[in-house]
């Protein structure tokens, strides 16, 4: 973003998220903030880049909830604002969306929701252009990040015009395509405002009944706008319509013109989705026999269509999708699928087969970055769980822990919502009478969501071990700053936290250390059983890549460590128990490094029974432990 | 310059490899000759040493993102067992580049060997071209930029096809990052003779018959 921050002019190539912020900054956004979460993240952290060049005020916030409401009170006050979340995150800020509608807004504020077609990245596949439906604000779907940069402008001046939110909602494959965007200039931005104080800001049950009907005014005077929206288009001719909104479209223009159907189809592009302008498609539909809308997740559109067809009395038949045709992202493939099957023409069968040899191929799941300080925890503690035979389910979540899931730790038994570990260990402890209850919980999802179930299993007394996987930073995203970043010394202190809410048992422990990982765990789990109350563990050290990226920096060099095969005795406990990327088994079943992928950290020497592993040049670990803590 | 009227690539391999810096590399190199490409990135949670697959479309006639399975011109593999997974991501002659480096998926017991991947690979019904793009990037004192040799390899396929012209070369030294530029340019064009050197004239023929068509 920085790069291009001085261009007024001329085509840069950016990703979907970053196409966005720059249709922010050139609609002169004076406030933004967010919570991260892939795949929204890049829209605010490039904002963030450039905030201090252009002049307005950028957050990373504590969860989504905290970041809406922040921009939307810039918005009341006269300040146009952004915030973006993936789909997922909207639930946590759904209260703040719900009432924003009543409220509505001084200047444009708009909400950016990045939904997650086939997961790559998340829990669940919630297609959240539903929310418009029922906060009663307005949709929108860009196709590509040109389209993005321009749409996100315009939004501005929509939800500036109707003193209306906004939501642009985004996919993995918008927010994360790199293409080419018309860059257009940038304006002196707008940072602060004024506040008029008015009952629809009060939304008491006398004031919230005069502003759902306002809202229903509004909703009417919205659909008129849109009617006449640019971004919305129909083109081409045929007995056939095909209705395709944001992405979708760009899939559908592709297999039209792949499977030679440009003489038979009138499409509609969709970018307005809620609501859809209906004098639009009634004009679109027109002399047509039927309608194929090609949307991905739920049938959002295609209900509205049905809906509109029905009540206008068009006779024309809207082709349904196959149920499974709801899961997952839209490919290439599966919109030529669904133009295939509506034009009666064969389906063809797709991928190089060989006939040639087969090869079993081993899955490769996300793991620990090597030298991350997640592994010696996981590993130590599935060591000790099997030698202390002790009965345990552990209550997991969302961030890089959840890959300790995978074998070999297998330390993840739930993992469901931001913060909802220790929620759900508070529910366990409460009926698992013979199990020991773990959570699991790292530092920025503590401070999301994880702080008032905590503060509940201190008021309510229920018995779990909770662990905090301190690593100062909100890794899995990106590296955005939490309350436990050190940014100019400033910072929350977890400890101070657990300890203001009353925890009695609170030790900090680095998780390189393996023998001290066992003995806290065993002695905080000793006082859970016996006092019937949590304890908490919290496991301190820096992300490996944000520590190797300062030594890097500081010019320190990285000494992969090496084998002493002479002392290896072929235990695989490394290669089969640790599994950092960097060990693999020889033939004969010794262990060796690989120097490409090592960074030097030394977390594998204390897990090697005869102290196999050393640095392949002196190095002074007590020295470089600054870049650790 | 040539038009490319649509390109399909995939790039494979392990994530840290630097596949992403390498798609921009590309895309960029084509934007500046006046080409559109579309790069579908993999963040978050695939990224940590998972397998990942990038997917980057260059061309006019390019609207969506994703390359089918079956309709990849060309793939640069960073890792042979990730190039073995997507390998039918190729169209029947497309061009496999990959990177002679088999990173084995830490605690997965049996452990495949590089000579059984490349069999494999070999079996396929593509153009095989290998190159010791990590071992040069070792070699050099940086290992991360291993893409950056692959690229250079790519860069020459393109140049055996004529999508790109001489010129080339000057462009990429105006994308590469300015930070160890001396160092990239030096890999960029190891990878550029290592690949020509493999070819051979016969070699830049069949590229070119290949990949005809595409641009």
């Amino acid at each position: 973003m920085k790069r291009t921050l001085g261009l007024g002019s001329g085509v840069a190539l950016l990703l979907g998220n970053e196409a966005i912020a720059r249709g922010a900054l050139e609609a002169g956004i004076g406030v933004a903030a967010a919570y991260p979460g892939t795949p929204s993240s890049e829209v605010i952290g490039s904002l963030e880049e450039v905030a201090r060049d252009v002049g307005i005020y950028v957050e990373w916030s504590t969860n989504e909830k905290v970041a809406f409401e922040l921009c939307w009170a810039a918005a009341l006050s006269g300040v146009r604002a952004i915030t973006a979340m993936k789909h997922v995150g909207l639930n946590v800020a759904a209260d703040a969306l719900m009432s924003s509608a009543y409220t509505g807004v001084e200047e444009g504020f708009v909400v950016v929701s990045a939904d997650d077609p086939s997961m790559w990245s998340s829990q669940n596949e919630q297609d959240n252009r539903l929310y418009g439906l029922i906060s009663y604000v307005p949709v929108f779907e860009p196709e590509s990040p040109g389209e993005a940069k321009e749409l996100t402008k315009s939004l501005f001046e929509f939800s500036s015009r109707m003193k209306h939110p906004v939501i642009l909602r985004s996919t993995t494959r918008l927010s994360h395509i790199r293409g080419p965007v018309e860059l257009g200039p940038i304006p002196k931005p707008k940072a602060t405002g004024s506040f008029k104080p008015g009952p629809r800001h009060v939304l008491v049950p006398g004031n919230a009944r005069a502003q759902r009907l306002e809202l229903l005014k509004k909703m009417e005077v919205m659909k008129r706008e849109l009617a006449r929206f640019p971004f919305n288009k129909v083109y081409g001719d045929g007995r056939t319509l095909v209705v395709a909104p944001g992405i979708s479209h760009a899939y559908v223009s592709e297999a039209i013109s792949k499977l030679g159907l440009e003489d038979r189809v009138r499409v509609l592009k969709l970018v307005s989705v809620h609501p859809v302008p209906e004098d639009l498609l009634l004009k679109a539909v027109d002399g047509v026999e039927r309608v194929v809308v090609v949307e991905e997740l739920e049938p959002f559109v295609e209900l509205q269509v049905r809906s509109l067809l029905n009540r206008e009395g068009v006779r024309a038949s809207v082709v349904a999708r196959e149920p499974d045709e709801r899961a997952y992202e839209m490919t290439l493939e599966r919109a030529e699928a669904i133009l295939r099957r509506a034009f009666d023409m064969p389906p063809v069968s797709r991928g190089t087969d060989t006939g040639g040899s087969q090869l079993a191929i081993p899955p490769r799941p996300p793991v620990f970055c090597p030298g991350c300080p997640y592994r010696p925890l996981f590993f130590e503690l599935r060591r000790t769980l099997n030698r202390e035979r002790i009965k345990a389910v552990l209550s997991g979540d969302i961030g890089c822990y959840t890959l300790a899931y995978f074998p070999p730790y297998r330390l993840q038994d739930t993992c469901v919502e931001m913060g909802g570990s220790i929620g759900l260990a508070n529910g366990f402890s409460r009926v698992l009478g013979d199990s020991v209850v773990v959570s699991t919980i790292g530092d920025s999802t503590f401070y999301h969501t994880g702080v008032p179930a905590l503060i509940n299993a201190v008021y309510n007394e229920h018995p779990q071990v909770v662990l905090i996987l301190d690593n100062m930073t909100t890794a899995m995203t990106g590296h955005q700053p939490n309350p436990s970043t050190r940014v100019d010394g400033r910072y929350v202190p977890i400890e101070n936290v657990v300890r203001g809410i009353g925890v009695e048992f609170i030790s900090v422990v680095d998780p390189y250390d393996i023998a001290r990982v066992r003995e806290e765990f065993l002695r905080a789990l000793e006082h859970s059983k016996t006092r019937r109350k949590p304890a908490v563990l919290i496991f301190r050290r820096k992300c490996a890549l944000e520590a190797l990226r300062d030594m890097r920096e500081a010019g320190e060099e990285v000494v992969p460590y090496v084998v002493d095969l002479a002392k290896c005795i072929g235990c695989g406990i490394c290669y089969n128990f640790f599994a950092c990327p960097a060990i693999s088994a020889r033939d004969d079943r010794k262990a060796e490094v690989d120097p490409e992928l090592c960074v030097g950290c030394g977390a594998c020497v204390p897990v090697c029974p005869v102290g196999a592993f050393q640095p392949s040049k002196p190095v002074d670990q007590e020295r470089l432990s600054k870049y650790w803590f | 310059m040539g038009r490319v009227r649509e390109l399909n690539v995939v790039i494979t391999g392990v994530g840290g490899q630097g596949q992403l810096f390498l798609s921009r590399l590309i895309a960029e190199m084509f934007l500046r000759m006046g080409v559109p490409s579309l790069v579908a990135e993999t963040h978050g949670l695939s990224q940590r040493g998972g397998s990942v697959i990038v997917h980057v479309r260059v061309g006019d006639a390019v609207r969506a993102p994703l390359v089918p399975r079956g309709e990849a011109d060309v793939m640069l593999g960073m890792e042979l067992i990730e190039a073995a997974r997507y390998a039918d991501y190729l169209r029947e002659g497309g061009v496999l580049l990959v990177n002679e480096k088999l990173i084995p998926p830490p605690g997965q017991g049996a452990k495949l060997r590089e000579e059984e991947v490349l069999e494999y690979l070999r079996g396929r019904p593509v153009k095989l071209i290998t190159v010791k793009s990590s071992k040069r990037a070792v070699e050099l004192g940086a290992p991360l930029s291993a893409n950056v040799h692959m690229f250079g390899a790519f860069v020459t396929l393109l140049e055996a096809a004529g999508a790109v012209d001489a010129g080339v070369d000057e462009v990429v030294k105006s994308i590469l990052p300015r930070r160890q530029l001396e160092q990239n340019l030096v890999l960029y064009r190891l990878g550029r003779e290592e690949a020509r050197s493999k070819l051979g004239l016969g070699g830049a023929e069949e590229i070119k018959k290949l990949l005809l068509g595409r641009l």
